[in-house]
């Protein structure tokens, strides 16, 4: 008996016959497809493929783009960069969807780079249609690459456009002072594939102002935008012709029924009035429909039961949560629904899950999008991710595609918020916020870069809530180690205000002179701020402390590194020179090595000239590691 | 001779060929028709002299196994032996057959770090999402290495798990080609080809660099 022994399906894990440029046909059978004759031509062709894969190596020279996905069904070098797996339990909406992709197919304008709007309410059901559209357009559009964009902040913004650039493999995309959004804006314009990309929560009128993050819209004549927005007025701004926005609405009733449906048991739903009466209090809201299941999935509660829950709760308490809601005049006659499926749930969770509640309480000081797993304190991981997996049964915190990112919606992250200022909390749980935000947050490098570049917009949005934080010492480092991150952006506007700040928080925090240790420990800092501050605005170095103190040094040595990571070798080397020179006249009161550093041996153009020094300055171990990372930059840089 | 070998050798390319199931290191990559030509020795170096191939044995044997590896262990000795070479910091590349694709899958899932050095592979009928093993089965029946045969039937419980770990692992920028075959094999008398065969080339003087898995090495 003979027969194909591994079928063409799963050798190539399901691409045969897509098309796909990376999978070839040997016609041999199974064993004989590697013993290749002398001049055989099976042979040729695998070499072909080895040099095509050389090829590619040399394209990208130094850094390995990471989020490609070579493998992805479809045409050569289509893109699939759409950080969510597909809502299994997305119902309805059919003449949205059709009519949304008969507008945002590439082709459908081929003399423009046409943009649509989804524009609605908040917990209409914007993001998911727009997920839901994506993969429609995965599976209709073979060649068609598709990009998401998340427009929560500036940070988002970019870094989401950071991974596109890297995945696109554009040039000098991961250098630290490289215009991100314009370099992306410019690949996209090129490209000679079609592509959607969809700016989802592009609701913040400030960034998307007439020369705001709208400009870094690319135009591609095979390309098409799709945004999504609680926002007309952006609408208005993005010139979107009036044919090209879809508004959404609350859902139809048997939308609702349906979504309720999926993830519940007929049991729970058999009373036909009481499930009706519920849709009609949640407003066929489908994230209120979404956080009103997930509460009866888990608990079992009927719909009855979970209607008499609604009508009970706390009328003021509602009001307050939804109070933040800016759609909250569409459900003035109601209710807010949304708050009050987040109440019910909420006094659940504290009761049966407080670790979870805690996590909650944290986790909406973050920003909504991309909140990492790592940031969460973890004193016991296991009971860390069962309260993730309670807040994600509760429908709170959905995960994203990659595991250990999670997001929030934007209304249940208010609702948490206004919470915890009814509780009287705010302050607590600010300060609590902000110190396990100074754990985890390093001093930003270029080697860490993933880590702080992924964490800065959660901290950006911590850092609205620093009126609450009455631990200045905490507030401060952040605001600090900000300030370094839009300083290796090349972020330089950004960058001042953040020091300025930091100035400002140190002078403070000194006035109630704390320890001696700590103060010493500020006023070095005061004085890297200060002397950022000179960089930035001409201020005199050293002024408070004289030169030849220790913390002055410091400083200058603080100066060195920033000026280095500005790109100012020159002045860097000049700065860490004079320190070098400083150190050596008053050895008494040297500072740890550490503070020189992370500044040494990064970019300099002669660090080999500082060996003499730090040989004789330090013991052979350190010397030694000096010396490693000096030498090798030495290398590099000849 | 390993290690004397690894210093000696500069900066360059290596390109790991691994076997399938049942197979030899070196017998598996040539020809049947006993010239003692083999492309991965005679003709992949002269087109691509940076490269240098090394060939990874493992023990698959089918007949009268005792060996109770499964595909993750035998991938997690291939990643382990990468790593101690020192092979994986430079750039890899890899050609691997049948199993031989399921044990590379394995080995880059375990040594994530190396997959910043790996350029791309070229995959022949790697069984992916499982192969005709029921011939396979009468031959392995009660003994040891049943498990191994049993993980690679179609619709296993291992593949799926393994090639939702390799999603990750793909997109980490390596370039991949997955070869499949369009000719049938013998399923009944499967014992000549897909037992090992112990020739292994000693007539030439050419000699191939030799990435050994504990088995082989002794045999060879």
């Amino acid at each position: 008996m003979e027969e194909i022994l591994v079928t063409p399906q799963s050798a190539t894990r399901g691409l045969y016959a897509s098309g796909s440029m990376s999978i070839f046909p040997i016609n041999e059978n199974h064993s004989d497809m590697v013993k290749f004759r002398e001049g055989d031509p099976n042979c040729q062709v695998v070499l072909g493929k080895l040099r095509e894969i050389c090829q590619h190596q040399a394209s990208d020279a130094s850094d390995l783009p990471k989020s490609r996905e070579p493998t992805s069904a479809g045409g050569p070098g289509r893109h699939w960069m759409v950080p969510f797996g597909r809502n299994r339990e997305f119902v309805g909406r059919e003449s949205i969807l059709e009519e949304l992709l008969e507008r945002i197919s590439p082709d459908a304008d081929q003399d423009d780079c046409q943009r649509t709007v989804v524009e609605g309410l908040g917990g209409v059901g914007k993001t998911q249609i727009a997920l839901e559209v994506a993969f429609r357009v995965r599976d209709n559009l073979p060649d068609c690459s598709v990009f998401w964009v998340s427009a929560v902040d500036a940070i988002s913004f970019e870094n989401a456009y950071r991974e596109i650039g890297r995945a696109l493999e554009v040039k000098g995309i991961d250098e630290d002072n490289a215009d991100v959004k314009a370099l992306v804006q410019t690949a996209l314009g090129r490209t000679t594939g079609c592509w959607l990309l969809i700016v989802d929560n592009a609701d913040n009128a400030e960034l998307f102002g007439s020369k705001q993050l709208s400009y870094y819209l690319p135009f591609n004549q095979k390309g098409s935008i799709l945004l999504t927005t609680r926002n007309h007025d952006i609408t208005l701004r993005l010139d979107v012709p009036k044919r090209n926005v879809i508004r959404t609405a609350e859902m139809t009733r048997p939308e609702g029924l349906a979504m309720l449906r999926n993830s519940l048991e007929e049991r729970q739903i058999r009373d036909a009035q009481s499930t009706d009466d519920l849709l009609d209090f949640l407003a066929d809201l489908p994230l209120a429909i979404k956080q009103a299941s997930a509460y009866m999935d888990k608990t079992g509660t009927t719909a009855a039961q979970y209607l008499a829950y609604c009508r009970s709760s706390d009328k003021n308490t509602i009001d307050i949560l939804s109070t933040e809601f800016e759609d909250r005049n569409r459900y003035q006659n109601i209710r807010n629904p949304v708050a009050t499926t987040w109440l019910i749930s909420f006094e659940h969770i504290s009761r049966d899950n407080p670790l979870a509640a805690q996590h909650l309480r944290f986790i909406c000081f973050l920003a909504e999008k991309s909140i990492p797993k790592s940031l969460l304190a973890m004193d016991d991981e296991k009971a860390t991710d069962e309260a993730i997996g309670t807040l994600m049964a509760y429908s709170f915190l959905n995960e994203q595609g990659k595991p250990g990112l999670f997001d929030m919606h934007r209304l249940v992250r208010l609702a948490t918020q206004a919470w915890i200022a009814r509780e009287g909390k705010r302050k607590e749980c600010a300060t609590s916020a902000m110190r396990r935000l100074v754990e985890v947050f390093p001093f930003p490098e270029h080697e860490n870069r993933d880590v702080w570049t992924g964490y800065l917009s959660h901290v950006e949005a911590a850092l609205k809530f620093q009126a609450d934080c009455t631990d200045t010492n905490a507030q401060w480092r952040i605001v600090f180690n900000v300030a370094e991150c839009y300083a290796i952006t090349g972020n330089n506007k950004q960058a001042e205000r953040m020091y300025r700040q930091a100035v400002q928080l140190s002078d403070d925090t000194l006035s109630h002179q704390t320890t001696k240790k700590a103060s010493g420990n500020f006023r070095k800092r005061i004085l890297t701020g200060k002397l950022i501050k000179k960089v930035l605005g001409r201020k005199h170095i050293g002024e408070t402390l004289g030169r030849k103190h220790p913390n002055t040094i410091a400083s200058m040595n603080n100066l060195a590194i920033v000026l280095n990571s500005q790109g100012k070798y020159e002045e860097a080397e000049q700065m860490h020179r004079q320190t070098l020179a400083l150190r050596e006249t008053d050895r008494q009161t040297c500072f740890t090595p550490v503070d020189s550093r992370p500044g040494l041996p990064r970019g300099m153009r002669r660090a080999g000239d500082y060996l003499p020094y730090i040989q004789e300055e330090y013991p052979a171990n350190q010397a030694q590691w000096h010396c490693e990372r000096c030498t090798a930059s030495v290398g590099s840089a000849v | 001779m390993f290690p004397s070998l690894l210093a000696t050798l500069p900066d360059k390319s290596s390109c790991v060929a691994i076997s399938g199931l049942a197979s030899h290191p070196f017998g598996s990559w040539r020809p049947k028709d006993n010239s003692h030509w083999m492309w991965l020795r005679d003709e992949l170096p002269e087109v691509f002299p940076n490269i240098r191939v090394l060939l990874y044995g493992y023990d698959t044997t089918l007949i009268k196994s005792n060996s109770f590896q499964t595909a993750t262990d035998l991938g997690s000795s291939l990643g382990g032996t990468l790593k101690a070479s020192g092979f994986a910091s430079k750039p890899l590349l890899f050609l691997a057959h049948s199993l031989g694709g399921i044990v590379l899958k394995e080995a880059l899932d375990r040594e994530r770090q190396m997959l910043q050095h790996v350029v791309g592979a070229v995959l022949f009928g790697v069984p992916s999402r499982g192969m005709e093993t029921q011939a396979l089965m009468t031959i392995v029946r009660g003994q040891a290495n049943e498990a191994i045969v049993r993980d690679l039937t179609i619709g296993s419980d291992y593949l799926q798990s393994l090639e939702d770990r390799f999603f990750d692992v793909a997109s980490h920028g390596m370039k991949l080609f997955w070869a499949y075959e369009t000719r049938t094999s013998p399923t009944v008398a499967v014992s000549r080809p897909l037992t090992a065969r112990k020739s292994a080339d000693r007539r030439r003087n050419r000699r191939m660099d030799l990435l050994p898995g504990r088995a082989w090495r002794k045999s060879s």
